[in-house]
This record gives structure tokens, C-alpha cells and sequence, in this order.
């Protein structure tokens, strides 16, 4: 097994869960912190559908997996939207809180012993074999839903949830709907982290609730802000970085057990010393400019 | 002209009545019994000393506080109850104290927000009516950028603009937004006499060009003066007064109640 071309794998897995987590927070400002919970819904739910599917059906179980993730959202939302302002932190909070311990408790998900022998990736009746195979078809999903967020960030809704992180009743006295954009941006980012969470699942072949906890949800955080929290690629560079940094730690010569603490503890100093030293990370939002139409636009009344 | 024909309702249609509007906030009566006619195509100041209501009237117009009691009628529809995002597609925008810019968004995307907000989420899964609309705004947004002097900061962050480009930046908006009736909150506040000027001239060009309504709460007296056709003077949560801006500005006891002293030297002007 290639060491890199794991850890290249796995950055594009963090990669596509951070972007996800770029769109609600990044584009819209919602600060949520329970993208760790919705990447192990999609991960428990198509990692137990596959048990039930043939192979060649896997897409099927990652689907739901997305969906999965996404109808729990929308539960999480009703409650979460409903007051404005750091209410949304508090009730993701509880919810990741929750969905970390349930899974450690709950006999039907494997407790904490997990999924076990899930089945490896396969698109229809390809089955994705070798390393090589799977970077790339893992950085093509990346690469499909940077294409799809970026059209979502560049869209007309996309500039109405930048504006609604900056002030949403000034948005709203211009007629955006703020909370079904704000319901939109929380809905479809957990259903891409649920989908990242599916895709991580039949790469690991193995899935247990560690990497769901609020280890995990922080992890998330520690990628987007470090990358860029405003950027869909500041996500990917991010992830690179921060999905290699414990494999750096190993290699400084730091005893085995004590790498987990050790990278938790740069998680955190990473997140400080980014925001104070340069908020917008590694790569700073991309403001797209609307030059001069060429022709002579024609001008509306009043134009003296 | 035919009636049936046209999407707005005959009659003077784009009046808008507030009848007995009420609202307390814990006890206190913010607005009291508030019956005022604001009539289409005109401009109504509304003036009166802290406190009297004049911001929670713009608030209970426009959906973000609900009035404890009363209606806000236009276009044959009693707006009380409806969204902020409702009565703006019914055809109101407002501005609020302050800037409120979106400083880390660009100039432009700030105009453009003005035309594209109410629909960004209905053309989210349109591209090309997300295209259309957004090339239509863009050139739109371009010749407001004219028209307030803007042009060269265009694709700068609006964060970066001085106070009283961000002041006519927030006209802009409304502006780009073709609501008929925009509400002003104090527009003029924290502005030097020459951008006074400029403004005025924007808040004329509303009304005598792009035929809107407007209706302005503003403390310089003065600027209303000049601006206003009519005046609403409010105190103590009521309307004390309505009528033509000469007439009312000549009171001497609405200038009492304003300030608790006669201004000699406004009623020599």
C-alpha cells in the first residue's frame, strides 16, 4: 500500500466534506459545527444499505447515504432556524454531541466496534481496484462537486447567501427569502458531507465512530480555516495539508500514542494562529468581477 | 386605458393606507392609533423628535416588527402579517439607519443584489435565467454606477468606500430593486452639505424619473424641507400633524414639540 497515495485519497475524501462545509459557513455564514455527524450519517447509512444491495447497486446505497444525511437536516434545521444568530452553533453542537455518543451506544450501527467489510468502491459494474484508481476516482467526485458548488457560490443565490453572512435583514428588505436560503445552504452542505461520508465509507471498508466524533467535527474546521474558510479550493489545499499533518507528526519521532493528542493540539493551534494571522487562510475568496458590458447598454429613464 | 387588462388594480392603486397601527414593546406604546395616507408618486417626510415612532412605523410597514393592532393596506392587500421578503415582491423596499453595506462584497454585487435577491433562489436550478437575469442586472447596475458616480470603484470591495459613497451606494440598491415605494430611514445622517446635495438629487430623480413613491424619516429638517411634499409630524408615538411641508414646518407648536424651543432663526429662513 502506497503511504502518499492513501493519505492523497483520504485529503480528497476531507476535501469534498470541507468544501461542503465552505458552502454553509464559508458562502452563507452559518457556523455549524456538526459536519463530523453528517458525514458519519451518510457513511452509516450507505455502509449498512450496501449490506443489503449487490455491488453493482453501491451507487444506490451512496445515494441514500446523501439523502440520509440530508432528511436529518432538515429535522436539525427546523429546529436550528428558527432563532437567528448563534442558535444554530448550539443545536449543532448538541446534535454532533448526540450522534457521538449514540454511535458508541447503539447495537444495530456495531457500537463503537462499528461497520466492518464494507464493501470497496464500485461504480455500476466497475469496481474500483488499485490505489491509482481510487485517487482518481476520488478526486473526480472532488472535482464534480467543486464544479457544482462553484456554480452555486457564482449563481445569483450564491451572491444572496455572501450577503446574507454579511447582513441578512438588509438582504431580506430586499426580498431574498433568508430562510429558505439559509435552508437550501445547510441542506445541500450536509447532504455533501453525507456523500463524502459514503464515498469514505466503501474507501475505508471499515468505518467505527471515531471518525465522527467532535474530534472529527474540529477537523473540519481545522481544513477550512487553515485552506481558506471562504474558498472551495482553500477546502482541497486545506485538506492536503491538515489530512498529512499527523503522518508528519509520526515521523518527528513522536511515540504512536501520543500522536492523537499531539495533532489535536495543533488542530487547535493552527485555528488560532490562522485567525489572527491571516483570516482568510491560505486562499482567500475568489470575488468575481463584473466588468463593463461592451455594447452600449441601453439606459434606463432618468439616466441623465 | 383597460382595467381588466393591466396586472395592477384600478383606482389610485399605489396609495398606501396605514390605519390604526398600534405597537408596544413591553408595555410601552412605540406607535399609537397611527392612521396616515401616503399618497402615489408623492414624498413623505416623516419627522419628529427621538422616540416618536418614526422607525417602528418603517418597521410594521415593512413585515419586520407585526403591530399588536391595525393594517398597512396597498394595492387592495393588508400587508400586516406578510414576510419582509412578501412585501418587498408587493412592491416596498426600505433602507435602514445607518449604511448597512455589505462591506465584503463588491460594489457591483451590491447593485446587483438589489435586482437579483428576491429571485436568487427561484433561479438557482434555472441557469439560464440565472444568466439572463444576472446580464440584465449587470447592465443596469452599470448605469446606476453612472448616475451616483461610482464607476471607478465598481469591483472594489464596497468595505473600502468612504461613508457617503457607501450612503449612495444604499440608494443605488434600492434604485436597482424598481420597488415602486422606497422607504428611506434617515438617509441623510452623518452626511457633509454636499453630499446633502447629491442625495437630494438622487431621492428627486426617484420620484420625478423612475416614478416612485417615497416616503423619508429624516432629522434635517432642512433637507425635508426641500425634498418633501409632505410631512407626517410624529411624537410621543401619534401622529400630532399631516399636511403640505410648508404649512406644517410653520408651526409654531409642532417646532416646540420637536425641540421645546421656537428656532427663530429657521422660521426667518
Amino acid at each position: 500500500m502506497n503511504f502518499y497515495l492513501g493519505i492523497l485519497s483520504y485529503a480528497g475524501i476531507y476535501g469534498m466534506l470541507a468544501m461542503s462545509f465552505t458552502l454553509v459557513h464559508g458562502t452563507a455564514g452559518m457556523f455549524t459545527i456538526a459536519h463530523a455527524a453528517f458525514f458519519g450519517l451518510g457513511a452509516y447509512a450507505s455502509a449498512m444499505l450496501d449490506k443489503l444491495l449487490p455491488p453493482e447497486l453501491m451507487v444506490l446505497g451512496m445515494a441514500f447515504g446523501t439523502l440520509f444525511a440530508a432528511a436529518c437536516a432538515v429535522a436539525v434545521a427546523a429546529i436550528a432556524l428558527r432563532e437567528r444568530g448563534q442558535y444554530l452553533m448550539l443545536v449543532t453542537f448538541s446534535v454532533q454531541i448526540i450522534f457521538s455518543v449514540a454511535l458508541l451506544n447503539l447495537a444495530f450501527t456495531g457500537g463503537d466496534n462499528g461497520v466492518g467489510e464494507v464493501a470497496p468502491l464500485q461504480l455500476g459494474p466497475w469496481r474500483v481496484k488499485g490505489q491509482i484508481a481510487a485517487v482518481l476516482v476520488v478526486w473526480a467526485l472532488a472535482g464534480g462537486m467543486f464544479v457544482l458548488l462553484r456554480y452555486v457560490e457564482r449563481s445569483n443565490l450564491g451572491r444572496a447567501l455572501r450577503a446574507i453572512r454579511e447582513d441578512e435583514y438588509a438582504v431580506e428588505a430586499l426580498g431574498a427569502d433568508v430562510f429558505a436560503a439559509k435552508l437550501f445552504a445547510f441542506v445541500v452542505s450536509a447532504a455533501l458531507a453525507g456523500f463524502a461520508g459514503a464515498v469514505f465509507a466503501h474507501y475505508s471498508s471499515y468505518i467505527n465512530p471515531a471518525s465522527f466524533s467532535f474530534e472529527a467535527a474540529i477537523l473540519v474546521v481545522t481544513i477550512s480555516v487553515l485552506g481558506g474558510q471562504y474558498s472551495l479550493s482553500g477546502a482541497l489545499v486545506g485538506a492536503v495539508i491538515v489530512i498529512w499533518l499527523p503522518q508528519l507528526i509520526g515521523f518527528i519521532g513522536i511515540a504512536s500514542e501520543k500522536v492523537a493528542a499531539v495533532t489535536q493540539l495543533i488542530y487547535a493551534a493552527i485555528i488560532i494562529a490562522v485567525l489572527f494571522l491571516r483570516p482568510s487562510g491560505i486562499v482567500g475568496e475568489s470575488i468575481r468581477r463584473f466588468p463593463k458590458p461592451p455594447a452600449a447598454s441601453p439606459k434606463p429613464p432618468g439616466v441623465s | 386605458m383597460t382595467v381588466s387588462a393591466t396586472p395592477k388594480p384600478p383606482g389610485p392603486p399605489d396609495d398606501i393606507s396605514l390605519i390604526d397601527l398600534s405597537k408596544s414593546f413591553g408595555g410601552v406604546a412605540a406607535v399609537r392609533d397611527c392612521t396616515v395616507e401616503i399618497a402615489a408618486g408623492s414624498v413623505t417626510g416623516i419627522v419628529g423628535p427621538n422616540g416618536a415612532g418614526k422607525s417602528t412605523i418603517f418597521n410594521l410597514m415593512t413585515g419586520f416588527v407585526a403591530p399588536d393592532t391595525g393594517k398597512v393596506m396597498f394595492r387592495g392587500r393588508d400587508l400586516v402579517g406578510s414576510s419582509p421578503a412578501e412585501i418587498f415582491r408587493a412592491g416596498i423596499v426600505r433602507s435602514f439607519q445607518g449604511v448597512r453595506t455589505l462591506t465584503r462584497l463588491t460594489v457591483i454585487e451590491n447593485l446587483l443584489l438589489g435586482a437579483t435577491a428576491a429571485t436568487a433562489l427561484a433561479t438557482a436550478f434555472r441557469p439560464h435565467r440565472n444568466r439572463s437575469e444576472l446580464q440584465a442586472a449587470v447592465a443596469r447596475a452599470w448605469s446606476v454606477l453612472a448616475e451616483l458616480g461610482l464607476e471607478a470603484a465598481a469591483n472594489r470591495l464596497a468595505g473600502d468606500l468612504s461613508y457617503a459613497e457607501q450612503k449612495l451606494l444604499s440608494i443605488g440598491r434600492l434604485i436597482m430593486t424598481d420597488a415602486p415605494v422606497v422607504l428611506l430611514d434617515e438617509p441623510l445622517g452623518g452626511l457633509d452639505s454636499n453630499t446633502i446635495d447629491q442625495f437630494i438629487e438622487r431621492v428627486r430623480d426617484l420620484v420625478l424619473s423612475h416614478g416612485r413613491t417615497v416616503c423619508i424619516v429624516e432629522h434635517n429638517l432642512n433637507a425635508v424641507r426641500r425634498i418633501a411634499d409632505r410631512v407626517v409630524f410624529m411624537a410621543e408615538g401619534t401622529v400630532k400633524a399631516v399636511g403640505p411641508t410648508a404649512e406644517i414646518m410653520q408651526r409654531e407648536d409642532l417646532a416646540r414639540l420637536y425641540l421645546g424651543v421656537v428656532p427663530e432663526a429657521e422660521d426667518a429662513a
